[in-house]
């Protein structure tokens, strides 16, 4: 029960971060009138520092 | 190193290289893909972006955030119209007490063309000698701010020489404060031949002078003023004439017709002499009414 739980949450993770990663690389594209990939980078960054910290502290 | 720790690495490595990929071919994917760049700076614009489907991604976007482009830009337009509505109500606030004047004796005009090769010095009215329009006529923008006198004209157009024509001399009516004395050149209002009156109907001033006498009162006192191209005057008098910025000068021939302001005045330490800007209310950028007073 606590491992399904726990898979159901994992997969809930992962469609936010998908679902925000295709918003922040279709808003670059279509709408910012910028050369460089602005709220995609960001989104970036904040992710591997999450990544990275996690990894970091453990 | 644990084999947990080991696939983290190389997840990290292969998340950035992603990521590197997508940089570099960031600028072909907008090539294809993006919305060609449309600039949002007017609604016509703004309505394009929303209409132009130049692929499913770019139509996506631009239907989701269109709606907020076209709020924003109709909000914008409605403040514009406002504060037009407002100058309209005072502008016409200001022509109707200019048309209660004298009616009958008043013929409005609109410009045809203003000679600009010689520092605006006529202007051609698209009103002549059959609306009653004779050479000499005085020429006005609102009430009692002449700026010229008609010099010709024909059946539907009249041509008015402008005061403010460079080197132009006329005599004008100043309020000015000080030791006056009459054997300046400078004369006052009751010893000049010109002028008709001793006292104005629009300057309360009056001057009661005798002569050689001085007086320290406020006068109104007949100065040349010459023609300085574009509506402006310049005027020298002498030091001892205190006259402040913002007084008006009249005509000398019909006291009720303001010239213009003053505007600075210029002071020299060596000379006996200070030189009066003054502004004409002829404004050749301006597409105003013009009035013309008929005798």
């Amino acid at each position: 029960m606590k491992k399904t739980k726990k898979i159901i949450l994992k997969v809930l993770l992962y469609i936010v971060t998908i679902s925000l990663l295709i918003f922040c690389i279709f808003y670059d594209l279509a709408l910012a009138n910028m050369n460089f990939p602005v709220l995609t980078t960001i989104y970036f960054v904040i992710f591997m520092g999450v990544r990275l910290s996690r990894y970091l502290l453990r | 190193m644990p084999k947990k720790k080991q696939q983290l690495i190389k997840l990290n490595i292969l998340y950035f290289l992603i990521f590197c990929t997508f940089l570099a071919c960031f600028p072909w994917l907008k090539k294809n893909f993006g919305n060609n760049n449309s600039e949002i700076n007017n609604g016509a614009n703004v309505l394009n972006v929303v209409d132009q489907k130049t692929n499913s991604i770019s139509s996506f976007f631009s239907q989701l955030t269109g709606y907020f482009y076209t709020k924003k830009y109709l909000q914008n337009k409605i403040q514009a119209l406002e504060s037009e509505v407002v100058d309209l109500k005072n502008a016409q606030e200001k022509f109707s007490t200019t048309q209660n004047i004298e009616p009958s004796n008043i013929v409005s005009a609109k410009k045809i063309f203003s000679d600009f090769t010689h520092l605006y010095e006529t202007l051609v009215l698209d009103k002549g000698s059959s609306a009653n329009i004779k050479v000499g006529d005085l020429v006005s923008v609102y009430e009692n701010e002449v700026i010229g006198k008609v010099s010709e004209v024909s059946l539907n157009t009249s041509v008015v020489a402008l005061f403010s024509k460079s080197n132009e001399k006329l005599e004008g009516l100043i309020a000015a404060e000080g030791e006056l004395d009459t054997e300046d050149q400078f004369l006052p209002v009751e010893n000049s031949s010109t002028s008709s009156t001793t006292s104005t109907s629009t300057l309360a001033t009056t001057t009661k002078l005798g002569n050689g006498a001085k007086n320290q009162k406020s006068d109104t006192i007949i100065i040349d003023v010459y023609g300085y191209g574009g509506g402006d005057f310049t005027a020298k008098i002498p030091n001892s004439i205190i006259v402040a910025t913002g007084t008006k000068v009249y005509l000398a021939q019909d006291e009720s017709e303001a010239l213009g302001e003053v505007v600075s005045i210029e002071k020299k330490d060596a000379s006996f002499y200070q030189v009066l800007y003054i502004r004409g209310y002829y404004n050749p950028r301006q597409e105003a009414t013009y009035f013309v007073k008929t005798k």
